[in-house]
């Protein structure tokens, strides 16, 4: 009944952990936003991992 | 001491269907959609409809006039839903033809409710009038037989039991609550067909949340339609 954008509560936690690993938010900053802010956040954080690795990469 | 925020999340206008009331809201946070999550875990109707009920009272502004029925609750969720998580949502719909599942995006924001009647009077004889009211999920909630129904015939009998508020004569006013199910069930048992069958269109034809989905299938190129209806079908 209630499929909120085919997520889940073990994703839901999974996403939360790695923005709060990976761009120091405190839980209540990630909790009081948005869920769309949220899923824009870790798309951003996606984007920004993924150019780290080919910078790591391109620099052998 | 931290002082109270203002303005910090948006707000938007919506139209209560069956009261047209208009409210404020604002999309559900976060830690609220956790709450919704943790409801959808369960697997249980009753825990859903409440996570669903508790997230409108939480994130509209105003006291909403009145009961809220099935189809309030279903458009003012969805709306909500559409500011907070997205304004679409895509769903898998199987081909007529080929069976495939196809890909489906439903702008969530555009649904509305089809055939909303306020103050429905049925004329079953010519000096008895029913005075009808649409179903809440806390009728659904209270009772067992209409939430699980043994049969369409035990839940449509159920259902009329909600959905006739008063009966009136020329002399007298009865109210349903003021009356015990066996009574109504009496009431309903000494109607004509036709007379049953009136009041039964009433039920049948209740407001729900619709929309017509038209898509090419990407398989065999059909091209399909899907009336989408009540808020199972959007999510």
């Amino acid at each position: 009944m209630i499929n909120l954008s085919h997520d889940t509560l073990v994703n839901y936690y999974q996403v939360n952990f790695q923005l709060l690993n990976n761009f120091n938010y405190s839980l209540s900053d990630v909790e009081e936003m948005l869920p769309w802010e949220r899923e824009i956040y870790l798309t951003m954080l996606i984007e920004d991992l993924k150019e780290k690795r080919e910078r790591a990469q391109q620099q052998g | 001491m931290a002082l109270p925020k203002l303005n910090d999340t948006p707000k938007y206008r919506v139209t209560v269907p069956s009261t047209g009331q208009e409210v404020s809201y604002r999309p559900f946070l976060v830690k609220e959609q956790k709450m919704l999550l943790i409801a959808s875990e369960t697997q249980d109707r009753v825990d859903m409809v409440k996570s669903i009920i508790n997230t409108i009272n939480a994130c509209t502004t105003e006291d909403i006039k009145g009961e809220l029925t099935t189809f309030d609750v279903d458009y003012l969720f969805t709306k909500i839903r559409s500011k907070s998580v997205g304004e679409t949502s895509t769903l898998l719909i199987s081909c007529t033809e080929c069976e495939m599942n196809n890909e489906v995006v439903v702008e969530l924001d555009k649904i509305e409710v089809e055939g909303v009647a306020t103050d429905v009077k049925i004329n079953i004889t010519d000096d008895i009038v029913l005075e009808m009211r649409y179903p809440t999920y806390e009728d659904f909630m209270k009772n067992e037989k209409l939430l699980h129904g043994t049969s369409a015939t035990e839940s449509l009998l159920e259902l009329l039991i909600t959905c006739i508020a008063t009966i009136c004569t020329e002399e007298e006013r009865y109210s349903t609550k003021d009356s015990t199910r066996e009574e109504l069930i009496d009431f309903i048992d000494s109607m004509t067909a036709q007379q049953f069958e009136t009041i039964s269109t009433f039920v049948n034809d209740m407001p729900t949340l619709k929309e017509e989905v038209k898509f090419t299938c990407a398989q065999c190129n059909t091209e399909n339609s899907k009336v989408l209806e009540g808020i199972d079908d959007f999510f």
